[in-house]
């Protein structure tokens, strides 16, 4: 992923909104973020040929209309969506939803923690990770 | 007084038994029998789907039908009546047969069978019926109840904790942005905020992981618990001044690890954090008493006075004022009700001032046999 690439976040919740917003700048990440706030408003997202592919998804389970799941499913079996990796970003702890995850082929499970300096601190091991990391080109 | 009314649904195709079962009936001293009589399978049929009678008597010989494939035509139909299958003489396999099938009892015809003989089956068949119908609306009731507790256990996981990180984050970043703007009073009360919600954080948390034990079963695998005890006293990375020493072998067990390692972990903390003071020592190790482990985790820390022995191990009690500690009052709770899954026993012995021994059994069940590693 390039600095200047697409993240998209789908996510619901306005503070966790704010909190990835302000992580990015905190960490110096320029890429353009997208926001959807729920599954099915990510999937008009990424079928809108008007929008830029994203090089990397951060997505929220819990959410109105469609979970993360949900979408997860419908991207992973997808021809072309599939190969945008997707990192997991959760309030939840419970196994379940973990196995769940890496079972629709979810490249990261990161749990949200409670304070704001260790998200910082996790945002970045996950951005630097997908800096360094190759992608495959994606039409955009 | 007058007797309790019993409905009684007889299936036959021979009319001379059915005399008999009704002259038997009208002999009864228990019951008030109504009796109901038809002589075929499908009128048979047509009366259990009215779901009137109490107890239902089905002979083995219905023409081309039999008893047995009306007993489960029935069963199918979702009757939850008593049923007992009427047989001839020698028809043991049949009889065996009937049993594994779902019948209540049955009865070989002829002259074996009486008066008393015939109420008092019928007698058992409705007690048993009873009893198993009750049964079986329990384990429902409780597998709903299970399930509800999931659901609850998922919301507060969810739910709970999202509000609580929005909280955190904003106390942090008005500490951040506006703190030069507050006076040392206003960046206190922030400063005290965030200890609150990191304390409602690790209440649900715990709560969660109360509700975990005996919700969530683990694999059961071959754990070391000498190698288990050494990794778990890694983790808790004690101060230097205190010694931790395991006095004896420990055995190899076939258990839960996550179990066995929150147990230790939890006692061998809490000998770490209510130390009181710089130095100290913790021992650990076992001992094989008649069919049971028995397990101690000794201190030279504080100690606990003796009325209050009982109170710790209640979930949410602390006997620190919860400003000076990190303690939720979860720990203790959770060793007692994993050791309690294990049909084992908890205890402390303890002297103030001196220290604490916490003393804890684990049954030598067959399941947990010791395994000599080579």
């Amino acid at each position: 992923m390039r600095s200047f690439d697409p993240i998209l976040l789908v996510e619901d919740d306005f503070l966790d909104i704010m909190t990835l917003k302000r992580g990015l700048r905190d960490i110096h990440a320029e890429n353009p973020l997208y926001v959807r706030y729920d599954g099915e408003a990510a999937l008009e997202f990424l079928r809108d040929a008007s929008n830029p592919v994203p090089a990397l998804i951060l997505l929220d389970l819990n959410m109105p209309r469609m979970n993360g799941l949900e979408f997860l499913k419908i991207l992973k079996s997808d021809r072309d969506w599939c190969k945008i990796p997707v990192v997991i970003l959760t309030t939840s702890q419970e196994e379940q939803d973990r196995l769940a995850s890496f079972e629709l082929s979810a490249a990261g499970y990161i749990i949200k923690p409670l304070e704001y300096p260790a998200f910082v601190e996790k945002l970045l091991v996950i951005y630097q990770y997908w800096r360094l990391c190759e992608i495959p080109n994606l039409i955009s | 007084m007058p007797l309790d009314i019993c409905r009684v649904l007889l299936v036959d195709d021979d009319e001379d038994d059915y005399i008999v079962a009704r002259d038997f009936l009208s002999e009864a001293e228990l019951f008030d029998f109504r009796l109901t009589w038809v002589d075929n399978y499908e009128d048979g049929l047509v009366e259990i789907g009215k779901n009137y009678h109490d107890v239902y008597l089905f002979d083995f010989r219905l023409g081309k039908e039999n008893g047995l494939e009306l007993m489960q035509a029935a069963i199918r139909m979702g009757c939850t009546k008593p049923i007992i299958l009427l047989t001839g003489v020698g028809d043991r396999e049949i009889d065996q047969k009937a049993m594994t099938l779902g019948a209540s009892d049955y009865l070989v015809k002829g002259k074996f069978l009486s008066a008393t003989l015939l109420e008092r089956s019928i007698l058992h068949a409705i007690e048993r019926k009873t009893s198993e119908n009750r049964q079986l609306k329990l384990v429902s009731e409780l597998a709903a109840v299970n399930q509800e507790l999931k659901d609850f256990a998922y919301i507060v996981s969810h739910d709970l904790k999202a509000p609580l990180r929005g909280i955190a984050s904003l106390a942090d970043w008005l500490q951040s942005d506006y703190g030069d703007r507050l006076d040392d009073e206003g960046r206190d009360m922030l400063r005290l905020m965030s200890g609150r919600v990191r304390r409602m954080s690790d209440l649900i948390d715990g709560v969660l992981e109360y509700s975990r034990v005996g919700r969530v079963k683990e694999n059961k695998t071959q754990v070391n618990l000498l190698r288990l005890l050494h990794e778990t006293i890694d983790m808790i990375a004690a101060p230097e001044g205190i010694q931790i020493a395991i006095d004896t072998e420990l055995p190899t067990l076939l258990t839960e690890k996550t179990r066995m390692q929150q147990i230790f972990q939890n006692l061998i903390g809490n000998a770490v954090k209510y130390m009181g003071k710089p130095e100290g020592e913790i021992h650990i190790g076992h001992s094989q008493k008649g069919d049971y482990w028995e397990f101690y985790i000794s201190d030279t820390g504080v100690g606990i006075e003796s009325r209050h022995f009982d109170k710790v191990f209640q979930i949410f009690q602390t006997l620190v004022p919860r400003d000076q500690s990190e303690s939720t009052g979860v720990g203790l709770a959770i060793v007692k009700k994993i050791v309690e899954s294990y049909d084992g026993k908890i205890w402390l012995i303890s002297e103030i001032g001196k220290g604490s021994t916490f003393c804890f059994t684990l049954p030598m069940s067959e399941a947990q046999v010791e395994v000599k590693e080579s």
